[in-house]
């Protein structure tokens, strides 16, 4: 899967679980006022669906930006 | 209150200071997150002054008071301590509460100082030309590292002037989540906050082993007392995780940091039940549950699948965190009941006269003591009626049984008046909760024309189960007086524009929500 892949699949989900409709890397956590601690559980639930991935809790908590949730899904999907 | 009560501290800093001295290099704060950062007694005291001289460079000085506005973080618990340290009060905002919200907070507590994590700077940008108060200073605050160059100073921490703070001063001033117009200000002297972390903490005999895990939000009282001020009290450590706390790590978070103990609401409880994750530490003695009505299908399920023991409690923003807790150890618990009052306080049940009712009488939950609060900031009329010849009335109903247990039957707002007849909506909740396919349920007053109020229910059902309102109905139907059952129920995972029952950010239900959703649409 390519960068542009995750991205996109990424994109979808921020928008089905928190209705962002641009999502950016940029994004944080405590910017969102939606995005409470059930809304981001909702949203890792639907990240290891939609990357048939699953999360360790370390990483878990770390997954309040969209740059660091990238980085972690992309250590999931390649490894790294 | 009868009784003496022994503090050998007049003030929060100097609580802390003593434990600085006895285990200066004990780990008492740990945050886990992208950046993990540990403190000790000492490294974290020498940071607080470090920010007490931050503050008084702004011109902060004792009886000022001011906002912070951070989700849990170091940060936040520095400037926290440097103001208690200085006898300035510290008032809490929500970050997730709106502009206008804060503006109001703000104003109303007539800070001279609001010091917010830059990651605000968007809601602070919307208001800062706006508050009435003059002068104000507006700070935006980066975490650390980048936080550190504060704590640089080539000023010595011995040439900082610490006033002297007595146990009554003002300390904190926390907002309730006011169900009916504007929040008030709940305000709390050291005295409060001391007499609270003494009693929770020999209440379940923390020592200095015990590493309690705060996952409620700092700006609560919960989450600061019983996860913070409490193991303090004994030099015992403390696990934040910066930020909104994911429930997802849980489990990994109590295993990993040997928790003991945590605090949460029983909204918590069901979505830990609900997640595929087990328990995999052997630390975790107990569970101090409050806040919210906690099911008995829910804890025993809970304390079934997890193996450890909740506690329910029962207190309130006016009595600093609990008033009663369940008896400890877990052997000694009268499951059902919200326990026995801690010993810094005295409770009774009323009538509307304000006469004690005797046992298994239902009436209203009054408390007294080291624990209840000061009063509400500005408003004396409310003073008057809520603070009454010494006793504070929570507006909550409850009744207490021969042994001195006390049982919670629920809020005086969310009374069910049907026809005459007094509902308590806990106890169609209780019956529906026992329904497997029930994950989260609320029960509420709707507007009824023959009879003032009639029921309705909201149902979220547990993931890849179903269960219609018709289906429910008949579940309740010769389980529960004809006339506490529900006219409609509202099966969630049936609507298009209501994904979850509607919480606050510790998780309590917001009924007026959902009513106004019934009224609007359903």
């Amino acid at each position: 899967m390519t960068d542009e892949q995750i991205v996109e699949k990424l994109s979808n989900v921020f928008y089905e679980t928190l209705g962002i409709k641009e999502f950016e890397l940029s994004i944080t956590m405590d910017e969102i006022s939606a995005w409470d601690s059930l809304k981001h559980l909702q949203l890792l639930s639907s990240i290891e669906k939609a990357y048939e991935i699953e999360i360790q809790f370390e990483d878990a908590i770390e997954m309040i930006t969209g740059k660091s949730i990238l980085t972690i899904i992309k250590k999931y999907i390649i490894g790294a | 209150m009868k009784g003496v009560i022994n503090i050998p501290y007049k003030n929060i800093g100097e609580l802390f200071d003593r434990k600085a001295q006895e285990t200066p290099d004990k780990n008492f704060l740990i945050c886990p997150g992208i950046r993990k950062d540990i403190f000790s007694y000492e490294k974290f005291r020498e940071d607080y002054l470090q920010v007490a001289k931050y503050l008084i460079h702004f011109g902060l000085k004792k009886g000022d008071r001011f906002n912070l506005i951070f989700s849990n973080s170091p940060e936040f618990l520095l400037f926290y301590f440097a103001g208690l340290t200085l006898g300035i009060t510290v008032v809490p905002i929500n970050p997730d509460i709106s502009p206008e919200e804060m503006r109001y907070v703000i104003e109303d507590s007539q800070s001279k100082a609001v010091f917010y994590q830059s990651e605000l700077h968007h809601k602070i940008e919307k208001i800062m030309n706006k508050i009435s108060l003059s002068d104000i200073i507006l700070e935006s605050m980066h975490h650390i590292p980048d936080f550190e160059p504060l704590l640089l100073d080539d000023v010595e921490i011995g040439e900082l002037y610490i006033p002297e703070i007595q146990l009554f001063d003002e300390a904190i001033i926390i907002y309730t989540s006011g169900t009916t117009g504007n929040p008030k200000g709940v305000v709390l002297s050291h005295l409060n906050l001391l007499a609270d972390a003494k009693a929770i903490s020999e209440w379940f005999q923390f020592t200095i082993e015990t590493r309690t895990l705060c996952i409620l939000p700092l700006f609560h009282n919960n989450g600061q007392i019983t996860t913070l001020l409490a193991p303090l009290y004994v030099g015992g450590s403390t696990v934040i995780v910066k930020g909104k706390f994911s429930l997802m790590a849980f489990w990994g978070l109590v295993k990993e940091y040997h928790a003991t103990w945590t605090s949460v609401m029983a909204s918590i409880l069901s979505i830990l039940l609900s997640l595929n994750f087990e328990r995999k530490d052997k630390t975790l003695k107990g569970i101090l549950c409050g806040g919210q009505v906690l099911t008995r299908s829910v804890q025993k399920e809970f304390e079934s699948r997890f193996n450890v023991p909740i506690f329910e409690g029962y207190g309130l923003t006016e009595t600093t965190s609990f008033s009663c807790i369940n008896d400890y150890p877990e052997g000694k618990r009268k499951i059902g009941s919200i326990g026995k009052p801690l010993p810094t306080n005295e409770m009774v049940i009323m009538d509307n006269e304000d006469k004690e009712l005797g046992p298994n009488i239902e009436g209203e939950i009054c408390i007294r003591g080291y624990n209840v609060a000061c009063g509400y900031l500005g408003l004396p009329e409310i003073n008057n009626e809520s603070f009454d010849n010494g006793w504070f009335h929570s507006g909550d109903y409850g009744k207490k049984d021969e042994d001195g247990y006390y049982y919670f039957s629920g809020r005086k707002d969310h009374l069910i008046i049907k026809g005459g007849e007094n509902i308590y909506p806990a106890e169609l909740e209780n019956l529906i909760y026992k329904h497997h396919a029930v994950a989260e349920c609320a029960v509420l007053g709707i507007p009824d024309k023959l009879l003032g109020e009639d029921i309705c229910a909201f149902v979220k059902c547990n993931e890849n189960t179903y269960v219609s309102e018709q289906e429910l109905k008949e579940f309740c139907k010769g389980n529960i007086a004809a006339y506490k059952q529900a006219k409609r129920i509202i099966i969630i995972d049936d609507l298009k524009d209501l994904n979850d029952i509607p919480k606050g950010p510790t998780k309590k239900v917001l009924y007026r929500e959902l009513e106004e959703y019934y009224l609007n649409k359903a």
